[in-house]
């Protein structure tokens, strides 16, 4: 079992920042990440095998990345930083003894260990549901994104962008540029909420001027950008053939698409902080202090798991949970960064202002359009008419109850995908729910894991 | 000749290499995911649900959701968002749970 200083779980901006901070200061890193490639969703690589010799025509911010990946690869030659890809980590034990599945067929599991952990495991979409969302051609727009930069892919001919948050601009300019025709990006959030935070907007211009970038683009294009339209209905038989938008006055149209790519903001990966006993605020993301530190000793968490507020963010977070763990794993403390400690400040003020007003609707308006037959829990095919009959029938009134009486959340996905959308429709708070395990894993590596765990004493 | 996302990043894939899809052969190119290819080949959906018998495929993408499960060689259950097809894969639409005729 290879031991190491620190392990880093998670190689996008925040994972990779903080191994190579923690590594410049002489600390044995191991990063793992459950991608081929090193680059989280922000800097998701398109496959070597593609050989694309433009890759910036699909990325923000391409030099940023260079950089990490220069200094990446000087770290591994110097054996430094040891980077395992295709880790999908399932279980992380106090201590810390990290558990990881390998490669994408996912049978056989490997544990690495380490003094000191630095949880940067991102986020991933939230979407709310609406009739016709499980058809084919309906899908995620991070999940649009990721495709087509890791793969070259693009789902269908014709795109609708719809939701709400930052991340809708990028992807309709990303699939705009890739051949793609955007019939149109429509945002449920009302534009005047960003006046109201003008302070924050003005001390982070490089995010206008990066937005004001994509819709230029988005411009060029002839793509056109509608603020308070909502998604409402998803039509077709076997796959996409059109959706319908509802307009501010509550008229609605029907634009004709194969492809949707959809998201209503991002949700933190938290399993692995939950299982070791880690706090959460209250809004569900990992609790942290200065130092990224959690309130478990040697453990820290950086990027979207402690808030969703981009990439820059993560960067600075994951600097200084690097920095605040090389200090502690030799027992002194971490010497002032005061240059990313300011860029954290910033801009988690700007994140509050985009969390703020690109908030999802309020459920009641998004349940009035999901009718009974409106499938929620896509793994199980639980529809919104069975979360309606536990709560009034049967009198369910939080969502464990819901899940013990529709199965709704019990499937592969573990909710993470119809959490939100159950919560809703039940009209329950959202609970994150406690899993033993950050993912499904075969139970022969479980076996495994624990006789290994629990054998002979070394 | 219409814009792609291979010609906007200037590629030069590797020679691609066959696999078959529900008994029909699919081209792909080295490096990318099942889901990828299917989507290059305008399929969209490789999966039918255990209850309903809906038709599925990707839907976030990144590994999370377990929607765009895939038969592979006989082997169900594969995420075809995550796994590369290797060559002579034989790749069919997933019934239900994969196990047997529904």
């Amino acid at each position: 079992m290879a031991q190491y200083e620190l392990a880093v779980v998670g190689a996008g901006p925040a994972g990779i920042a903080a191994a190579l901070t923690a590594a410049d200061a002489g600390v044995r890193v191991v990063l793992l990440d459950s991608a081929p490639e090193a680059g989280g969703q922000f800097y998701r690589q398109t496959a070597r095998q593609l050989h694309a010799r433009r890759p910036q025509r699909l990325y923000h911010a391409w030099p940023a990345w260079e950089r990490l990946r220069d200094r990446l690869a000087a770290h591994r030659s110097s054996g430094l930083i040891t980077f395992l890809a295709d880790r999908h980590v399932w279980l992380v034990e106090p201590g810390f003894a990290v558990h990881a599945l390998i490669g994408p067929e996912q049978q056989r599991s490997e544990t690495v260990t380490a003094d000191a952990l630095v949880l940067a495991t991102g986020g991933y979409e939230r979407v709310l549901p609406f009739p016709g969302w499980t058809l084919p051609g309906v899908l995620t727009a991070g999940g649009a994104q990721a495709m087509l930069k890791a793969g070259l892919v693009l789902p269908g001919r014709r795109a609708v962008v719809a939701g709400t948050g930052p991340l809708l601009l990028p992807v309709a300019a990303g699939l705009a540029a890739a051949g793609a025709d955007v019939a149109g990006l429509y945002d449920s959030a009302d534009p005047r909420a960003f006046a109201k935070h003008a302070s924050a907007l003005i001390r982070n211009p490089e995010k206008l001027v990066e937005g004001a970038g994509y819709a230029a683009h988005l411009a060029r294009h002839g793509v056109r950008i509608r603020f308070r339209h909502t998604i409402v209905r998803a039509h077709g038989s076997e796959r996409l053939e059109a959706v319908t938008v509802a307009r501010p006055d509550g008229s609605q149209h029907r634009i004709e698409c194969d492809t949707l790519a959809v998201s209503h903001g991002m949700l933190p990966h938290v399993e692995i902080a939950q299982t070791l006993g880690a706090a959460l605020t209250d809004v569900g993301t990992v609790a942290v202090d200065d130092e990224q530190l959690t309130d478990i000793p040697r453990l820290w968490a950086a990027g979207e798991a402690t808030g969703i507020g981009g990439a820059t963010l993560s960067l600075a977070e994951g600097e200084i949970a690097g920095r605040s763990a090389a200090a502690r794993l030799r027992g002194t403390s971490p010497p002032p960064n005061l240059k990313a400690q300011r860029t954290r400040r910033r801009l988690r003020a700007f994140a509050e202002v985009t969390e703020t007003a690109y908030a999802p609707p309020p459920a009641s308006v998004w349940t009035a359009h999901v009718d009974d037959e409106t499938v929620l829990c896509r793994c199980e095919e639980v529809t919104a008419g069975s979360v309606r009959e536990a709560v009034s029938e049967l009198g369910a009134t939080d969502l464990r109850t819901v899940k013990l009486l529709t199965r709704a959340g019990m499937g592969w996905c573990q909710g993470r995908i119809c959490g939100p959308g159950v919560a809703g429709v039940a009209g329950c708070p959202q609970t994150p729910a406690h899993t033993p395990f950050a993912r499904p894993v075969p139970l022969g590596v479980l076996a495994e894991t624990i006789s290994i765990t629990e054998g002979t004493p070394s | 000749m219409r814009r792609n996302p291979l010609t906007l990043v200037g590629a030069r894939p590797e020679p691609s290499f066959q696999v078959t899809f529900d008994g029909a052969p699919l081209d792909v190119l080295p490096g990318q995911t099942i889901a990828a290819a299917l989507w290059s080949d305008g399929i969209t959906s490789w999966r039918s649900t255990r209850v309903e018998g809906r038709p599925r495929g990707v839907f976030c993408g990144i590994g999370v959701c377990f929607d765009c499960l895939v038969t592979v060689n006989g082997v169900p259950n594969q995420r075809a968002c995550l796994v590369p097809p290797k060559p002579g894969d034989e790749i069919t639409t997933q019934r239900g749970d994969g196990h047997g005729a529904v």
